[in-house]
C-alpha cells in the first residue's frame, strides 16, 4: 500500500516535469485531446491558453493558430452573453487571419473561416442570417475547390442548411444529403499527421441520426 | 517503510527546489476581482499554466535565467516581467490593466447615437431602418423615432432639439451632402435621397459633436458606407410606387455596384384619393454608382455617385395670395464623392476626400419661373496620429466652395431678376482624443472657419468628457460652439451677414447592459445671430440682419430592450422641449411653429420564426404646435391639436427560385386620425370679419406601400 503511494507520488511529479519539458508534438497532441474532451468554459480557456503559448513560440506554423481560433469559436458557442460571443469570435478572427497569412491555401483554414462566419449567425439570426450564411457558404465552396475530400466542408454546410428556416431551403430533408456526404468523406478521411484537424465526425453522426428521424 | 516514504518525498521536494523553481501568485483586475483563466507562461517556451477560479496560479520553471513571465487575458493589456530571485520567493500580486479597446471601456456618448456597431443596442442599421414602422423605408423617417427629434409632417427632414430642419447636416463618409432630401412641393414632406441599404452604420448626433464637423447648428447625421461588397449580387425591387434594380460585382480587391431606380406615384394616387390636386404625380428616376478599391493592406478608396431627376405638377390653393397656383417642380440633382483612407505609418492615419454637389430646382408658379442652380465642391484632408493606445491627435483642413445662381422670371413685367453669390469657406480643426484610464476619456478640440464672402472668421471650441460610473454605466458631458452659414434665401440679398451661432451644453447618463440600454440626456442650447427680416424676398440688403436669438432646453429619454422578451425588440423615446426664438419675421420671441413640447415614440419589432416575418409597430405622439393666427393679436398664441400616429409594417422573408426575397408591406395611421400640422389663413377677411383658417394636412389619411425585393446571388 505504502509502496503504491510512493509510486503514485513519483509518477505525478515525474509527469508534471515531463509535461513542462515536452516537445511541440507532445504538447499539441495532449492539448488537442483536451480540446475535444473540453466541456466547459474553463476547460476551453486553459486549452486556448496552451495553444497560444505554442503559437507564440512556433511563429511560422499555422496549426497552433488554427486550434486557437477553433477553440475560441467553441467558446463563443458556449458563452452566454451575446457581447462575449462576438468578442470571442473577434479574437478567433485575429488568430485565423495570422494563420491565413502563413498559409492562405489550406482548405482547413478556409473551412474554419466559414465556420467562424456561421458562428456569427446564432448571435443575431434575424439580422445576420442572410449575410453570414452566404459568407459561410462562399468559404465552404472555396475550400471544396482546394480539397473536395475535406469532410468538414459538408458537415458544416449541412449545419448551415439545418439551421436555416424551411422557407429558405433549410430543414432536415435538405440537410440530410450533406450529412450523408460528410459521413462518406469522414469514413475515408486520413490525416497526414496526428496534429492535423480531425474533428466533426461524431457531431456529423449525431446530426445524421437527427435528420433521419 | 514510513521513513522511506518521508525521505523520498522530502528528497523530491528538495530536488524541486534545486532544479525547479516555483512562481506563484494571484491575478486580479484593477478592481481587485480575480481574473479566471488568464494565460501565464514563460516567453519562448512551452511552459505555462492558467489561473484557477480564484485567480491563483503556480508555475514550475527549470531555470530562472533571463526568463520573462507573460500574463495575458482577453480585454487586458499583456503583463510582462523578467523573472529574478525576488519574485520567486513570494506570492506575486498582479493587477492587469484593462485594455482601452475593451468593449466596456468608456466612450464619449454625449449627444451621439453611435450605431455603427451592431453589437451596441442603439442601432440604426439598414434592417433597423426598414423595419421601423412609420419610417416608410426612409433613413430620416426612421430617425424621427429617436429622442431629440421632432415630427414636422408637412416638411420632412430632421428637426433636432428646437432647431430648424436646415440645422441638421448629413455627411457621407465624412463628406458633406448638400441636398440629402428630395425637392418637394409645399406641404408635401421630402424624403431622403439615399437608400438605407447603402450604409452599414449611422451616427446620429443631436449635439456636442466633434470639431471635425462644421456648418451645422444643431445636429449631424454621419452615414458610413459599406466597404467592399461581400459578393456578386443582383437585386430587383418592385414597389407599388416604382421599381429599382442593382448589380454588384466583386473582384478580389475591388467591387462595383450600379443601381437604377424609378418611382411614380400616379397609380397609387389614382387608387387612393388625395386631398392634393396633383396634375402630374411625383415621378423620378435616378442612378447610383458605387466603387470600392482596396489599396495595399489598409488603404481603401471609396467612390459614390448619384444622379436623380424628378418632376411633379399640382394646383396649390395659396390662401395667403388668395388664388389657386399652378406649380410645376422640376429637380435635377447630382452628387459624387471620393474618399481615400490609409495608414501612412503604423501611427498615422490619413483621409483625403473630394465631393461635388449640383442641384437645379426649376419651378413654374403660374406663368412665373424660378430657376435655382447650386453647385458645391468640397475637399478635405484629415490626419489622425496615434501617440499610443490612449492618446491621439486629429487634425485636418477643408475647402468648401459654394455657388448660387437664381433667375426669377416675372411674367407681368417680362423681366428676369438674377441673384447670385459665391462663398468659399476655408476651415481647419485640431482635436485630441485621450483616455486617462479605462474610466475617463476626453475629447478637446477647436475648429476655425473663414468665409470669403462675409470676410469673417469663427472659432468654435468643442469639449466632451466621459466618466465611467460603474461597470455598465457612464456619465458624459459636452460643450461646444457651432456656426452655420446663413441660408441662401438671405445671403443672396445680403452678403455681409454673419454665420448663425449655437452654443450647446449637454449632460448624459447611460446604462448599457446586455442588449438593454437606458439613456437620459439634458441639454441647453443658446442661439445667437439668427436671421431677422421684415418682409421675405425683399431685395434690399439692409432689411436682413443678424439680430435674431433664441434658446432651447429640455431632456431626452431613451430605452431599448432586446433581451426581456424573446425575439422582441422595442424602444421607447420621450423628449421634453422648452424653446423660444425671435427670428425671421417674428413679432417677438415665441415658440416656433415647428416645435412641440412633448414628443414620444414607441417602436416595437417582433420576429415570428414560424412565418419568417418581421412585424413592426410604431406609435408616435407629438403635442400641438404653434401657428400664426391673424385673428389673434398675440403672436403665435394658438396651438394645433396633438398628433398621433400608429403605423404598421410587415416583412416576410422567403425564397423565390432559391433566391432570398423580402415582401414588405407598410401602412401609416392605422387608426385613421385626422392629423393637422398647422393652419394657413386667407389674406382677405370674410363676411364675418375674420380671416378664414385652412388646415395643413397630409395628402391622405394613410399611406401604404408594398415592396417586393429579390436578391440573386
Amino acid at each position: 500500500m505504502k509502496n503504491l503511494v510512493l509510486v503514485l507520488v513519483l509518477a505525478v511529479s515525474l509527469s508534471s516535469v515531463y509535461a513542462q519539458n515536452s516537445s511541440y508534438e507532445d504538447i499539441m497532441k495532449k492539448n488537442i485531446d483536451l480540446l475535444y474532451k473540453a466541456s466547459d468554459m474553463s476547460d476551453y480557456q486553459k486549452v486556448a491558453n496552451t495553444f497560444e503559448i505554442v503559437a507564440n513560440k512556433e511563429t511560422a506554423n499555422w496549426l497552433p493558430l488554427y486550434y486557437i481560433a477553433l477553440t475560441k469559436i467553441y467558446m463563443s458557442y458556449s458563452a452566454k452573453d451575446s457581447d462575449k460571443k462576438d468578442l470571442y469570435l473577434d479574437e478567433a478572427q485575429k488568430f485565423l487571419d495570422k494563420a491565413l497569412a502563413l498559409n492562405s491555401n489550406e482548405s482547413e483554414l478556409i473551412v474554419l473561416q466559414g465556420f467562424l462566419h456561421q458562428a456569427r449567425i446564432s448571435i443575431a439570426p434575424v439580422s445576420r442570417g442572410q449575410k453570414y450564411s452566404g459568407l459561410a457558404n462562399s468559404y465552404f465552396d472555396k475550400a471544396e475547390k482546394i480539397n473536395s475530400e475535406n469532410p468538414r466542408i459538408y458537415y458544416l454546410k449541412g449545419m448551415n442548411v439545418l439551421n436555416m428556416p424551411k422557407m429558405f431551403g433549410g430543414g432536415k430533408e435538405n440537410a440530410l444529403p450533406l450529412f450523408q456526404k460528410a459521413k462518406e468523406k469522414f469514413d475515408k478521411f486520413e490525416v497526414s499527421n496526428e496534429l492535423y484537424p480531425n474533428w466533426g465526425s461524431q457531431g456529423n453522426e449525431k446530426r445524421l441520426n437527427y435528420c433521419q428521424n | 517503510m514510513r521513513r522511506l516514504l518521508i525521505l523520498t518525498v522530502s528528497f523530491l521536494s528538495f530536488y524541486n527546489l534545486n532544479a525547479q523553481q516555483i512562481i506563484k501568485g494571484i491575478v486580479t483586475d484593477s478592481r481587485g476581482d480575480a481574473v479566471i483563466g488568464a494565460n501565464i507562461y514563460i516567453k519562448d517556451t512551452y511552459i505555462g499554466t492558467s489561473t484557477d477560479g480564484l485567480g491563483k496560479f503556480q508555475l514550475e520553471i527549470n531555470n530562472s535565467d533571463k526568463n520573462i513571465l507573460i500574463i495575458s487575458f482577453l480585454g487586458f493589456e499583456n503583463f510582462e516581467k523578467e523573472i529574478n530571485i525576488d519574485i520567486l520567493n513570494q506570492e506575486l500580486k498582479i493587477k492587469l490593466k484593462e485594455s482601452t479597446d475593451n468593449i466596456n471601456a468608456v466612450i464619449i456618448t454625449a449627444g451621439a447615437f453611435d450605431a455603427s456597431d451592431e453589437k451596441k443596442s442603439i442601432t440604426m442599421r439598414p434592417l433597423d431602418i426598414v423595419t421601423t414602422a412609420s419610417g416608410e423605408g426612409d433613413i430620416y423617417g426612421a430617425l424621427n423615432t429617436m429622442p431629440g427629434t421632432q415630427k414636422v409632417g408637412e416638411k420632412g427632414g430632421l428637426f433636432v432639439r428646437g432647431g430648424e430642419g436646415y440645422e441638421t447636416k448629413t455627411y457621407m463618409d465624412g463628406m458633406l451632402v448638400q441636398k440629402p432630401y428630395s425637392s418637394s412641393m409645399p406641404d408635401d414632406p421630402s424624403r431622403g435621397r439615399f437608400s438605407p441599404f447603402l450604409f452599414n452604420g449611422t451616427i446620429f448626433s443631436t449635439g456636442g459633436y466633434s470639431a471635425e464637423y462644421g456648418q451645422a447648428l444643431s445636429s449631424v447625421l454621419i452615414l458610413k458606407t459599406k466597404a467592399l461588397a461581400d459578393e456578386d449580387e443582383t437585386e430587383i425591387t418592385l414597389m407599388s410606387v416604382g421599381a429599382s434594380a442593382s448589380h454588384t460585382k466583386r473582384w478580389k480587391n475591388t467591387s462595383l455596384s450600379f443601381i437604377a431606380d424609378y418611382s411614380n406615384l400616379s397609380p397609387y394616387f389614382k387608387l387612393i384619393e388625395q386631398d392634393i390636386d396633383w396634375l402630374k404625380s411625383p415621378e423620378s428616376y435616378g442612378g447610383n454608382l458605387i466603387f470600392r478599391q482596396k489599396v495595399n493592406k489598409r488603404g481603401m478608396i471609396k467612390t459614390f455617385g448619384s444622379f436623380n431627376q424628378s418632376e411633379s405638377h399640382l394646383l396649390y390653393p395659396n390662401y395667403e395670395v388668395g388664388e389657386n397656383q399652378l406649380i410645376k417642380l422640376f429637380n435635377d440633382n447630382g452628387y459624387m464623392n471620393t474618399v481615400y483612407t490609409d495608414m501612412l505609418s503604423s501611427k498615422l492615419k490619413m483621409k483625403m476626400g473630394f465631393a461635388y454637389n449640383s442641384n437645379i430646382d426649376d419651378i413654374d408658379i403660374n406663368e412665373n419661373n424660378v430657376k435655382t442652380k447650386e453647385h458645391a465642391g468640397q475637399s478635405v484632408l484629415n490626419f489622425k496620429y496615434f501617440f499610443n493606445d490612449d492618446y491621439a491627435l486629429k487634425f485636418g483642413t477643408e475647402i468648401y466652395n459654394f455657388n448660387y445662381n437664381q433667375d426669377y422670371f416675372d411674367f407681368n413685367s417680362d423681366e428676369v431678376f438674377n441673384t447670385n453669390f459665391e462663398n468659399t469657406i476655408y476651415s481647419s480643426f485640431a482635436e485630441t482624443e485621450l483616455k486617462l484610464s479605462s474610466k475617463f476619456a476626453g475629447r478637446i478640440g477647436s475648429r476655425f472657419e473663414y468665409s470669403s464672402l462675409s470676410k469673417k472668421y469663427n472659432i468654435s471650441p468643442r469639449i466632451s468628457l466621459a466618466v465611467k460610473t460603474g461597470k455598465f454605466s457612464q456619465l458624459s458631458f459636452a460643450y461646444g460652439i457651432f456656426y452655420q452659414a446663413v441660408q441662401n434665401d438671405y445671403v443672396k440679398f445680403n452678403n455681409d451677414l454673419n454665420s448663425e451661432k449655437a452654443t450647446h451644453y449637454i449632460a448624459n447618463y447611460q446604462l448599457f447592459k446586455k442588449d438593454r440600454t437606458f439613456r437620459i440626456e439634458a441639454y441647453y442650447k443658446d442661439y445667437k445671430d439668427l436671421i431677422k427680416y421684415q418682409v421675405l424676398n425683399l431685395p434690399v440688403k439692409d432689411s436682413y440682419n443678424n439680430s435674431g436669438y433664441g434658446y432651447s432646453k429640455g431632456f431626452d429619454i431613451f430605452w431599448r430592450d432586446r433581451k426581456t422578451f424573446n425575439l422582441i425588440d422595442y424602444r421607447v423615446s420621450y423628449s421634453f422641449l422648452d424653446t423660444e426664438r425671435d427670428y425671421l419675421n417674428y413679432q417677438n420671441a415665441a415658440v416656433p411653429t415647428f416645435s412641440s413640447k412633448h414628443n414620444f415614440a414607441f417602436v416595437y419589432k417582433h420576429w415570428i420564426t414560424k412565418l419568417t416575418t418581421y412585424l413592426g409597430l410604431t406609435y408616435s405622439y407629438s403635442s400641438g404646435r404653434t401657428y400664426y393666427n391673424p385673428n389673434n393679436s398675440v403672436f403665435l398664441d394658438d396651438i394645433t391639436k396633438d398628433y398621433h400616429d400608429l403605423s404598421f409594417n410587415a416583412s416576410y422573408l422567403t425564397t423565390v427560385f432559391g433566391n432570398s426575397t423580402i415582401i414588405h408591406f407598410s401602412v401609416s395611421n392605422l387608426l385613421g386620425i385626422e392629423n393637422v400640422y398647422g393652419y394657413r389663413y386667407s389674406s382677405q377677411m370674410n363676411d364675418d370679419m375674420i380671416f378664414e383658417a385652412h388646415p395643413v394636412k397630409p395628402g391622405a389619411k394613410r399611406f401604404a406601400v408594398l415592396v417586393f425585393m429579390l436578391s440573386i446571388k
